[in-house]
């Protein structure tokens, strides 16, 4: 040991791989990193290891999935293999990408409740706890809320607010804006921004535009090796350029309305060429969803491409599936899409790009004369939006009409055409101007104060 | 002093000890009473809407009746007394007893699930599995998981279906829909095996270890506890008293 | 015996035991428009289904208690979205999970091919059936009706249970979501 005073860190790798089992390359190869105090951002493409290293600082792995560590991993000073489980999370909190799927009890109390019996904090101090935790973070008011009930945005809020009860020095956060609209994003990134002065945080994100000079450090993996570690420098969000197109002969569609317990939506319409590239935007929870799932509905030359797009498979191979409903011959789009080895797998089984190509291979074959996305941005890197770019472009170059729903704005660029939804009411059609109409966009969530 | 507060544990052995010595008793007027007195313990020391307990009651009449019917004619060969015949079959006194003894059960089963499912809460059951019953945390906050997992399944489900339509699935009745039903539990499962993972990760991550914990909702054992198993007893004894004189 | 297991491996049960309960739950309600008409045998046929969580749990998770802890959990839950015969199916829930069980423990926990995935079946219909002849009073009826009875319900449990749990789980398998659980690893080890 060391004799000479330093500061804690939270992690100190040295030279440090790591690799799954029965895998022949490693994730991570000879990283060095020590994160000390501060605020640190975390990127990297799908596959560059920032999830790994992730889960190696909040000692979720290798544990739990017998990877293989080499090279030094010490965590608070010790080696990461002398803790145990549960043991560094008194001191890290974590909170993850989807809100769905990191609550164990029903309502916000319960849940705080279950962080602090996990601490083994006094039964007489817990409801003391909770009431400041929920006051310090502006959230009274979800006390007795059920999880179940709140919006994505809410449920981020109530997993940092379980993070921190347990008063931990730092806070990592792996993608946590992925499904939350602009105006929510913003609104949490300042909220964070308030309520973490005295916590060192980590965050991973493939797009740090949004958390503005939030972090002061950054670190960038590629291929599992550190390629920057540095000053956080201030980036602006990908760029897209407009897809430009010869508009075909216009045809016109009518949504019904649609009439839910607690929501309204409106009947629209909307004229629809060939070679559009039309983009809907609105906030989450303003009936966009909805609207598309109506007008899947009611139009059979609509194809519908869900946000996960696994629920739209019905067989249990990429053959049966791209022949499903129909017998035209599969052979030139299956290879056209790259999916020329992968005809016996699994359709579950493909990789989240793979899956969004199967599908749009099922809706050429079906004739589909638009295709459309439910939000196809949502915790994409950089790469696979390209690719969901190219594909875009390609479909509406061929004819098609291409249509998505998103709260993107920065790949909202790519359209031709917009409209947009507000409380389950759609207006539009909008030309690329409404980019210059600040009123416009922030009546409807989509423009945050530049920062 | 009602069911409601009565400690579920307690609760859940006092009526699986009665439901046991039921199953030795071939009279029918033990089941009756049982039944009966089930009936009444529910009137004075709970408050229960009748309607529901109608409701649940409805498709065990159904099956006490299968049941009637079934010992009836499938009836064993006994001694005694013919009394009619039934699909060529003789049928005694004795067949007659045990088909109404049989059919009674079902019934008494039935009041006294009722008299647990409809007073308790199934959060505070487990709790109390959890401090009387020395269940395992690691297993009882997994129920959690999984009773808040339930409407995750159900929204799951039904996008499913939703997508599936969309698809070309033919999917306009409700015959429709069961049809389909056994493609979507591979889908379903897939997803829910991959939530797993992840709630099983966020838990450690909040430090959740599974080692035996104090808990803030503490359910206590009290002395009406044992009152209510009291009585419940007495009703199974003086029921057995009943049918065997 | 809880020590060893991953808590992914619990809470994987969990949510097996929840897609479970609500299709024990349609079952007995399938079974109790039968059961008016024809009496209790009409569950007998498809009894399988309700042995299959023990079947699929075990052959995914392979660790001992696999089969017996998801039957329990399944009835729980059951009991939990509203099985109104509550604390029976628990009850039940114990004593078919401990016949599958007992056929893994037999093959000492090294075994889960078809042969011991139908055993288990098989298990869980004796321990299930010696259950309903005590409580159902099975003793009233004539030994042909019961003969038939545990006939129907044993190659349900094969059937249903030990090959039908065995097929799902390999399909599910294909997925790629059993990524990271025993099935999976031993599944490349032998090739």
């Amino acid at each position: 040991m060391p004799s000479r005073v330093k500061a804690v860190s939270m992690v100190d790798a040295e030279y440090l791989s790591f690799r799954y089992p029965d895998k022949t390359s490693d994730v991570l190869t000879n990283l060095t990193l020590r994160l000390t105090k501060g605020r640190t951002l975390i990127t990297g493409a799908s596959g560059s290891g920032k999830s790994t290293l992730f889960c190696l600082m909040n000692r979720l792995y290798p544990d739990n999935c017998d990877g293989i560590v080499t090279g030094r991993l010490h965590l608070f000073d010790r080696s990461y293999d002398t803790y145990e489980a549960g043991e560094v999370n008194r001191r890290v909190g974590t909170v993850f990408q989807d809100p769905d799927s990191q609550f164990v009890m029903q309502t916000v109390e319960e849940e705080l409740i279950f962080t602090l019996e996990n601490f083994a904090v006094a039964r007489d101090e817990m409801m003391d706890r909770v009431t400041q935790m929920l006051e310090a973070l502006q959230l009274t008011d979800y006390r007795h809320r059920n999880i179940h009930d709140l919006s994505g945005g809410e449920k981020q809020q109530v997993a940092v607010a379980c993070a921190l009860i347990g008063r931990p020095e730092w806070l990592l956060l792996d993608e946590p804006l992925a499904h939350l609209d602009p105006e929510t994003a913003h609104y949490f990134v300042r909220w964070l921004d308030d309520i973490a002065e005295t916590i060192n945080i980590v965050v991973i994100e493939h797009r740090p535009y949004i958390w503005g000079d939030f972090f002061d450090r950054q670190v960038k993996l590629v291929n599992g090796r550190i390629d920057y570690d540095g000053p956080f420098i201030v980036r602006p969000d990908y760029v897209f350029s407009p897809i430009r197109t010869e508009r075909g002969k216009e045809f016109l569609f009518h949504i019904p309305k649609c009439e839910r317990k607690t929501f309204h939506l409106a009947a629209s319409k909307m004229k629809v060429a060939k070679g559009d590239l039309i983009a809907v935007l609105g906030r989450n929870g303003s009936g966009k969803s909805t609207w598309l799932r109506s007008l899947a509905r009611e139009y059979h030359e609509v194809g519908l491409v869900p946000q996960s797009p696994a629920h739209l498979f019905v067989t249990s191979d990429v053959t049966h599936e791209l022949s499903y409903g129909h017998n035209r011959p599969i052979e030139d789009i299956l290879m056209r899409l790259g999916l020329g080895s992968m005809r016996d797998h699994h359709p579950l089984s493909l990789s989240h790009g793979q899956k969004r190509r199967l599908a749009i291979g099922v809706m050429m074959l079906s004739n589909k004369r638009l295709i459309a996305f439910d939000e196809p941005t949502a915790g994409q890197d950089e790469v696979s939006l390209r690719a969901l770019y190219d594909l875009m472009a390609e479909r509406v170059r061929a004819g098609h009409t291409v249509l998505f729903v998103t709260h993107d704005l920065s790949f909202a660029r790519i359209a031709n055409t917009y409209y947009l939804m507000c409380d389950g009411n759609l207006s539009g059609p909008y030309d690329p101007s409404l980019w210059d109409d600040p009123g416009l966009l922030r009546s409807h969530g989509l423009l945050m104060e530049e920062s | 002093m009602t069911f409601h507060e009565m400690n579920p544990t307690i609760k859940f052995l006092t009526v699986t000890c009665l439901m046991f010595g039921l199953a030795f008793m071939y009279n029918p007027w033990t089941p009756l009473v049982v039944f009966l007195g089930t009936l009444a313990l529910q009137t004075l020391f709970s408050a229960v809407s009748w309607r529901r307990w109608g409701l649940f009651m409805i498709p065990f009449l159904l099956t006490a009746l299968g049941t009637l019917w079934t010992s009836l004619v499938f009836g064993k060969q006994t001694s005694g007394d013919v009394m009619f015949k039934l699909f060529g079959n003789d049928v005694t006194d004795e067949n007659v007893r045990l088909a109404a003894t049989l059919s009674l059960r079902v019934l008494a089963f039935t009041a006294l699930s009722l008299l647990f499912t409809l007073t308790t809460d199934p959060k505070r059951f487990v709790y109390s599995l959890m401090q009387q019953g020395k269940l395992s945390p690691k297993i009882a906050y997994s129920v959690f998981v999984g009773f808040r997992f339930f409407p995750i399944l159900k929204n799951e489900l039904m996008q499913l279906y939703e997508t599936h339509a969309l698809r070309g699935v033919r999917l306009e009745t409700r015959l429709d829909h069961i049809r389909h039903a056994p493609k979507l539990i591979i889908p379903l499962l897939a997803g829910s095996i991959r939530q797993a993972e992840r709630i099983a990760f966020s838990m450690e991550a909040r430090g959740f270890t599974g080692e035996p914990r104090a808990t803030y909702e503490v359910v206590a054992v009290t002395r009406n506890d044992f009152l209510l198993a009291s009585l419940l007893f007495l009703l199974f004894g003086v029921s057995t008293w009943v049918g065997v004189r | 015996m809880l020590k060893s297991w991953k808590l992914k491996e619990i809470v994987l049960l969990s949510i097996l035991s929840v897609v479970f309960a609500v299709v024990y739950l349609a079952f007995v309600h399938i079974g109790n428009l039968w059961a008016g008409l024809i009496g209790p045998i009409a569950y007998e046929w498809i009894f399988g289904i309700w042995f299959i969580v023990s079947i699929i749990a075990a052959y995914i998770i392979r660790r001992p208690g696999a089969a017996f802890l998801s039957e329990v959990l399944a009835a729980t839950i059951e009991m939990m979205i509203g099985n109104a015969i509550g604390p029976r199916i628990i009850l039940v829930g114990i004593i078919q999970g401990l016949g599958a069980e007992a056929a893994f423990a037999l093959t000492g926990y090294r075994r889960y091919d078809l042969w011991v995935l139908m055993l288990a079946g098989f298990g869980a219909a004796v321990t299930s059936f010696a259950y309903t002849y005590v409580m159902g009073g099975l003793t009233a009826l004539s030994p042909t009706y019961v003969a038939t009875m545990f006939a129907l319900r044993a190659t349900s449990g094969m059937l249903i249970a030990g090959l039908g749990g065995k097929l799902l789980s390999d399909l599910l398998l294909r997925t790629g979501a059993l990524e990271g659980y025993a099935l999976a690893r031993q599944g490349r080890i032998h090739g």
